[in-house]
C-alpha cells in the first residue's frame, strides 16, 4: 500500500490512523530483531499521534496526504526528546532539545513518527552494517547489505514497516539504498529541503530526502518539506511548485539524455540492459532519447571525495581524539580527511564551480539524464571487493560511482527500480535534472513506475 | 612532473597517532586521490572562485 492509497483509506473510513501505525509497530516488532532497520521504535508517541490523527481527521483540520501515516527518520534528523545517535558511540546518548525542520513539516503535515532509522555510522558508508547498533540487513536478501548510508531507511521502507522513511545524502546516501533495496529515493536540490536540526556529515555536500514505495508518495512528502527556513543559511527562497505528477503518463516533448560515456563503462550488463529498457519505455511514452557526452565524471567524483573527507574532518575534529570510539572504516575516513590540504580543498571548490558551469550547458541540450544507480545490484554483507565484467572494484567505491559527482553540483536525482536482476535482486535507474526541477523528474519517474518499468519495494 | 605528497611523513608532522597496517590503507587511498587530482588543478583558470558556501541557482536561460 502506498501513502496515496493509504490516504484515500483514511479519508473512506475503511482504516483509520491507530490501526495503520499498529500495523506499523507490529511489523517493525516481527521482523526488525532480523533486519535491524531501527535504533529507536517510538511506540508511545506513535499511538499517540495516531489517535490524535484520527480525532482531527473527524474533526480537522485535514492536513493532507501524510495525515495518520506512520512514517520514520533517519537517526540523524534532531527529535525533541528522543535520542538521535547518528549511528555513532560518540552520540550513543543524544537527546535533543529540538526538532530539525524536516521534523517539524512532518509533524505539521500531520505524519506520525514510528521511529529512528539505523544508518552507516555518522552518515560516513554505504554497507549500514552499523558497529554499533547492528547490521542492517536488505528485505529483498538478509544476506546482503541494503546499501547506504540511510540503509535502515531503505529497509524499512522495502520491509512494509513505514510508509516513508526520510534519508540524508551526501555522496548517494539516499539513491544508494534505494538501488539496493527496491525503492524510491529522492535527493532534492541543495537548499531545497532544510537541514536544520540535522547532525552534518558535509555541510556544503548533505541533502535532505524521503525513501519511499512509489514515485508520487516522493513527491507528496517533498511537498510537505520543500520551502525556505531561515535556519539554515543554505536553504533557498525559490518558489515551491505544485510535484504530484499528473496522472497522465506522457512524456511527449521531453528531452532525455543517455550518457554515451562514463555512467554505461563499468556497469553489470543485467543494470546497464535494465537501464536501457527504462530509457526505451520512456521513448514509448513519448520522450526524445538522445545520446549525450557528459563532463568528466570520474574528476568530478575526486573533486566530491576531496571535499567530502575536508568537511567530514573539519566537523568531527572535536571528537577525534576517541579513536576507539570509532568504527575501523569510519576512523580511517576521518583520519584521510586531516591530511588534505587547505589548497587542495579550496582548488576543489574552484573545481567544482566549473563542473557546475559544464552541466548548466549540458543541460541545455537535454532536460534530463538517465543513468544506472549504481553500477551493481547489492552485494553480501562483508563483501570489499565487487566483480564488474570480470573486473574487481572497491565494494564502496563501485557502489558510490554513479551518484556522488551530483551531490557536489547539488542537482536534484531520483532513483526508481527499473527491474531486477537474475538473483532477484533490485536495480535502479537514476533521473539527474535542473535544480529545482524536482517536478520534472518526479514526472519521468511516476510516468516510468506507471508504465511498469520497476519491480517495487522488494519484499512489499 | 608534479611532487607528490609523503602522506606518512604528513601525518607524523599532523600528529596522528595511526597504526602502521591503517596508515598504509590511508596513504594509499590518499596518493590514488592525489593522482586524479593534481591534473585537474592544472585546468582551473586563475581568474575561478571557489564556492565555500556553496548555493545552488536555478536555471535562468533555458
Amino acid at each position: 500500500m502506498t501513502i496515496l492509497e493509504a490516504a484515500a483509506a483514511l479519508r473512506a473510513g475503511q482504516v483509520s490512523s491507530l490501526e495503520l501505525t499498529r500495523a506499523a509497530l507490529h511489523r517493525i516488532a516481527a521482523s526488525d530483531s532480523a533486519l535491524r532497520s531501527f535504533i529507536t521504535v517510538t511506540v508511545e508517541s506513535a499511538l499517540q499521534q495516531a489517535r490524535a490523527a484520527d480525532q482531527e481527521l473527524v474533526s480537522g483540520p485535514d492536513r493532507g496526504p501524510l495525515h495518520g501515516i506512520p512514517v520514520a527518520v533517519k537517526d540523524v534528523f534532531c527529535t525533541r526528546g528522543v535520542l538521535t545517535t547518528c549511528g555513532s558511540k560518540i552520540f550513543a546518548d543524544h537527546v535533543p532539545d529540538h526538532d530539525a525542520a524536516v521534523v517539524e513539516r512532518l509533524r505539521a503535515a500531520g505524519a506520525v513518527l514510528a521511529g529512528k532509522t539505523n544508518l552507516h555510522e555518522l552518515a560516513y558508508g554505504i554497507t549500514s552494517s552499523n558497529p554499533h547498533f547492528g547490521v542492517v540487513r536488505n528485505p529483498c536478501d538478509t544476506q546482503r547489505i541494503p546499501g547506504g548510508s540511510s540503509g535502515g531507511s531503505a529497509a524499512a521502507v522495502a520491509a512494509g514497516m513505514v510508509f516513508m522513511a526520510m534519508g540524508s545524502d551526501s555522496g548517494g546516501s539516499i539513491r544508494i539504498p534505494a538501488s539496493f533495496c527496491g525503492c524510491v529515493g529522492l535527493k532534492p536540490t541543495y537548499g531545497r529541503v532544510s537541514r536544520y536540526g540535522v547532525m552534518p556529515l558535509d555541510f556544503s555536500l548533505d541533502h535532505m530526502g524521503p525513501l519511499t514505495r512509489s514515485v508520487r508518495d516522493a513527491a507528496l512528502t517533498l511537498q510537505a518539506l520543500a520551502g525556505h527556513d531561515p535556519r539554515d543559511d543554505t536553504s533557498s527562497r525559490e518558489p515551491v511548485p505544485d510535484y504530484l505528477p499528473p496522472e497522465d503518463p506522457s512524456l511527449a516533448g521531453l528531452r532525455l539524455g543517455l550518457p554515451e560515456n562514463f555512467y554505461f563503462d563499468q556497469v553489470q550488463e543485467e543494470v546497464a540492459a535494465a537501464v536501457r529498457a527504462a530509457a526505451a519505455a520512456a521513448q514509448g511514452l513519448g520522450a526524445r532519447v538522445s545520446s549525450v557526452r557528459v563532463p568528466d565524471i570520474a574528476g568530478l567524483n575526486t573533486v566530491a571525495r576531496i571535499i567530502l573527507y575536508a568537511e567530514a574532518s573539519a566537523g568531527m575534529e572535536p571528537y577525534l581524539e576517541r579513536r576507539e570510539d570509532f568504527g575501523e572504516d569510519v576512523r580511517s575516513l576521518l583520519e584521510q580527511g586531516r591530511l588534505v590540504a587547505a589548497t587542495d580543498y579550496v582548488n576543489a571548490q574552484r573545481l567544482r564551480r566549473m563542473f557546475v558551469g559544464q552541466f548548466r550547458a549540458l543541460f541545455r541540450e537535454v532536460d534530463a539524464l538517465l543513468t544506472p544507480a549504481t553500477p551493481i545490484t547489492a552485494p553480501r554483507i562483508g563483501q570489499a571487493e565487487v566483480d564488474i565484467g570480470g573486473q574487481s572494484e572497491d565494494a564502496r567505491l563501485a557502489s558510490t560511482r554513479l551518484v556522488r559527482g551530483i551531490n557536489a553540483l547539488g542537482l536534484p536525482a531520483l532513483s526508481v527500480p527499473c527491474g531486477a536482476d537474475s538473483q532477484g535482486l533490485p536495480i535502479g535507474l537514476q533521473i539527474i535534472g535542473r535544480p529545482f526541477e524536482e517536478a520534472l523528474i518526479l514526472r519521468i519517474g511516476a510516468a516510468l513506475e506507471a508504465a511498469g518499468s520497476g519491480t517495487g519495494p522488494g519484499t512489499g | 612532473m608534479t611532487q607528490m605528497t609523503d602522506w606518512k611523513l604528513l601525518a607524523a608532522a599532523r600528529g596522528l597517532a595511526v597504526p602502521e597496517a591503517e596508515l598504509e590503507r590511508i596513504c594509499a587511498v590518499l596518493t590514488g586521490l592525489e593522482t586524479a587530482f593534481r591534473p585537474l588543478v592544472k585546468t582551473i583558470p586563475p581568474e575561478t572562485e571557489p564556492a565555500p558556501v556553496f548555493a545552488c541557482a536555478p536555471e535562468v536561460s533555458r
